[in-house]
């Protein structure tokens, strides 16, 4: 009898089911969604086809462009701050001899618990009269800042918020790239006479950046989708100062006004701006990284 | 309802974001020969927010007005007398402020709470016309009167009037700013009332609260005493029922708008009635707030509408979106007022 998998036909058959399901629950939604983002549709009432125009006053509306850049802004802050930080974390945590499981776990957790409960936590935290933080800030003698009331304080504040909450989960993650690394290199480099920095900077660092290219990837994918942690704790003001596109689209599609044509175009470039921003970081420093000179 | 699938029955908001915007979209059910057929077409004291093309698609349960709770206790510590003018007004919240009292109390995150004094500076300084005028094009948001309206709102945000740090606070957090003797004066609606004769949410300031209406603005249009009044929450029905499904919410209408439901809604909520009431049946009410409430309401000359009822969806969002821009120092009372006329202006072009 010939192989099964050799036939074409019995290979479809397998393989049918799951296609279904993609396509049903994926493919067409996206398809058939991506419709109305061309047309005025509120939800109710008989929508018109209104070409590009709602991409228009997307890109015409300096709302939105403000979202674009908040937007960028996470993603660098991800990046360009956390990423550092968390290799640095990962190094420290690999370097301790005993409770590593107790820090592993300790950084981790934050990851896992809900982003509306972190929201309002850190809202509390935040308080500007009776909060935590400002209480220690007035032991230095710094006047109370309105972390969430005043536009210029409250992205710094929602930033630092996400990121005490994601960067446990990459810290792990880096960690156990650091923890396979072979002892051997290692302990050759201190019978050269290594210092520690100098192995971490120069021996792990270089080791494991192909999971670094992996956590930038991931936080530029993050950055672009960061949502709940707004909504929660700013609901993207005061003003607009913490709007991020997913929020403007929140806000348009769903809030008083519903306008689920011109919130399904905004998905649209979210999803534009996605591609386009993991797509060039793969085709730059991601091949480079990933490239391995192993 | 986008789905065209409303519930049976639901609680719904009066008004061209909603009702009337579900009504034009065919989704509600029309009321008019239920009411007539019950004798309780005329009892109503305001149908206007559910009335589309003279036929009615939902009844409003209550009423409410939009006045000045003030703090009792604070208002004796600073010999302060309840304002009844305009001066006085001001002079109460000089002498507040002067004290380290907040005047108004305000949570601005949602920005409908800021948005409830705007519409009543409004109706003081372009006249209660005003707020229908707007979508029917007869007044206009950039005029004179408006926009020295929203100047005033700038004026005392400019003053330190209102809770420092009011953007990043929640309409709850407004009360408690209010019960914690942080500030002496709230605006909001009369359906807080309810609030402060319950010891566990007003703490010390149960039953210490009173009202008063917004006084007559110097210089202002129209009759200054009219105050706000709100006839827009209430139940809505699904246009797609069948038989038994219309004989229960018959049944519903008869029960729920009947003299004993408005006059428990009174008493238990503070709820100002919908219908009109025999005078025994307000003889009722002995809590002291709601009867001042009442009292005001008795008084005024007639009621205006919130202009969330009046104008498009579209106008509203902009509204809101101005309110919070003036708040935050970053548009002025004119830049707001000719934002507002030009989305105004392109929603009535549009109907």
């Amino acid at each position: 009898m010939k192989h099964p998998m050799r036939n074409p036909w019995i290979y479809t058959l397998f393989i049918a089911p799951t296609l279904l399901l993609y396509g049903l629950f994926f493919l067409w939604p996206m398809l058939s969604s991506s419709f109305y983002a061309f047309t005025d549709w509120n939800g109710l009432e008989n929508y018109r086809f209104v070409g590009w125009s709602n991409f228009a006053d997307a890109f015409g509306d300096p709302d939105f462009r403000r979202a674009i850049i908040n937007n960028l802004i996470f993603i660098g802050f991800s990046v360009f701050v956390q990423i550092p930080l968390i290799v640095l974390f990962a190094l420290l945590i690999a370097s301790v001899k005993r409770l590593r499981g107790f820090y592993k776990t300790t950084v981790f957790v934050p990851s896992i618990v809900s982003t509306s409960v972190i929201g309002i936590l850190w809202g509390f935290i935040y308080e500007p009269e009776i909060g935590p933080l400002n209480r220690l800030l007035a032991l230095f003698g710094a006047g109370p800042i309105y972390w969430l009331a005043e536009p210029k304080w409250a992205l710094p504040a929602v930033l630092i918020t996400n990121a005490w909450q994601w960067m446990g989960f990459y810290i792990v993650l880096v960690l156990a790239a650091i923890l396979a690394i072979p002892r051997e290199i290692h302990e050759a480099a201190v019978v050269d006479g290594a210092s520690g920095w100098q192995r971490a900077l120069n021996i792990t660092v270089p080791l494991i950046l192909p999971i670094i290219s992996v956590v930038v990837m991931l936080s530029i994918a993050g950055g672009m989708r960061v949502v709940d942690i707004v909504l929660v704790m700013t609901k993207g003001g005061p003003v607009g100062a913490t709007e991020v596109m997913a929020s403007y689209m929140v806000n348009e599609a769903m809030g008083v006004d519903p306008n689920y044509g011109f919130g399904t175009a905004i998905a649209l470039i979210i999803f534009a701006f996605a591609l386009v921003l993991t797509s060039i970081y793969q085709f730059t420093f991601g091949r480079r990284m990933q490239g391995g000179e192993f | 309802m986008a789905a065209g699938n409303p519930p049976k029955i639901f609680d719904l908001f009066g008004g061209a974001g909603d009702a009337l915007k579900y009504a034009k979209a065919g989704r509600l059910l029309d009321v008019t020969p239920i009411i007539e057929e019950l004798g309780i077409a005329d009892k109503f004291l305001n149908l206007s927010q559910f009335t589309l093309d003279g036929k009615v698609y939902g009844l409003p349960i209550g009423g409410s007005t939009e006045g000045f709770f003030y703090s009792i206790p604070l208002f004796e510590q600073y010999n302060i007398k309840v304002p009844t003018t305009w001066e006085e007004l001001e002079a109460a919240a000089e002498t507040l402020k002067q004290n380290g009292i907040t005047p108004f109390a305000m949570g601005s995150k949602g920005a409908w709470v800021p948005l409830m004094m705007v519409n009543t500076l409004i109706g003081r300084y372009a006249g209660p016309e005003a707020i229908d005028g707007f979508p029917a094009g007869t007044h206009a948001w950039n005029s004179p009167e408006v926009t020295a309206a929203f100047a005033k709102y700038e004026e005392w945000v400019n003053k330190g009037y209102f809770t420092k740090g009011e953007l990043g606070l929640e309409y709850a957090d407004m009360l408690n700013q209010f019960v914690t003797g942080k500030a002496g004066m709230m605006f909001d609606g009369s359906w807080r009332s309810s609030v402060f004769k319950d010891p566990e949410q007003a703490g010390e300031l149960t039953g210490k609260v009173g009202f008063f209406p917004m006084p007559p603005v110097p210089g202002g249009k129209g009759d200054q005493t009219f105050v706000n009044g709100n006839y827009s929450n209430g139940y809505g029905f699904s246009a797609d029922l069948n038989e038994r499904e219309l004989a229960a919410v018959k049944a519903f209408i008869k029960n729920m708008y009947s003299e004993e439901m408005q006059l428990r809604g009174l008493l238990e909520d503070g709820v100002l009635p919908s219908m009109k009431l025999s005078d025994d049946a307000i003889g009722k009410v002995e809590d002291p707030l709601v009867k001042q409430i009442m009292e005001t309401m008795r008084q005024t000359g007639g009621a205006f509408s919130h202009f969330d009822s009046t104008v498009s969806s579209d106008v509203y969002k902009e509204s809101e979106a101005q309110i919070q821009k003036l708040i935050a120092g970053q548009a002025t009372a004119a830049q707001v007022t000719e934002a507002l006329q030009k989305v105004q202006q392109e929603a009535n072009a549009k109907s």
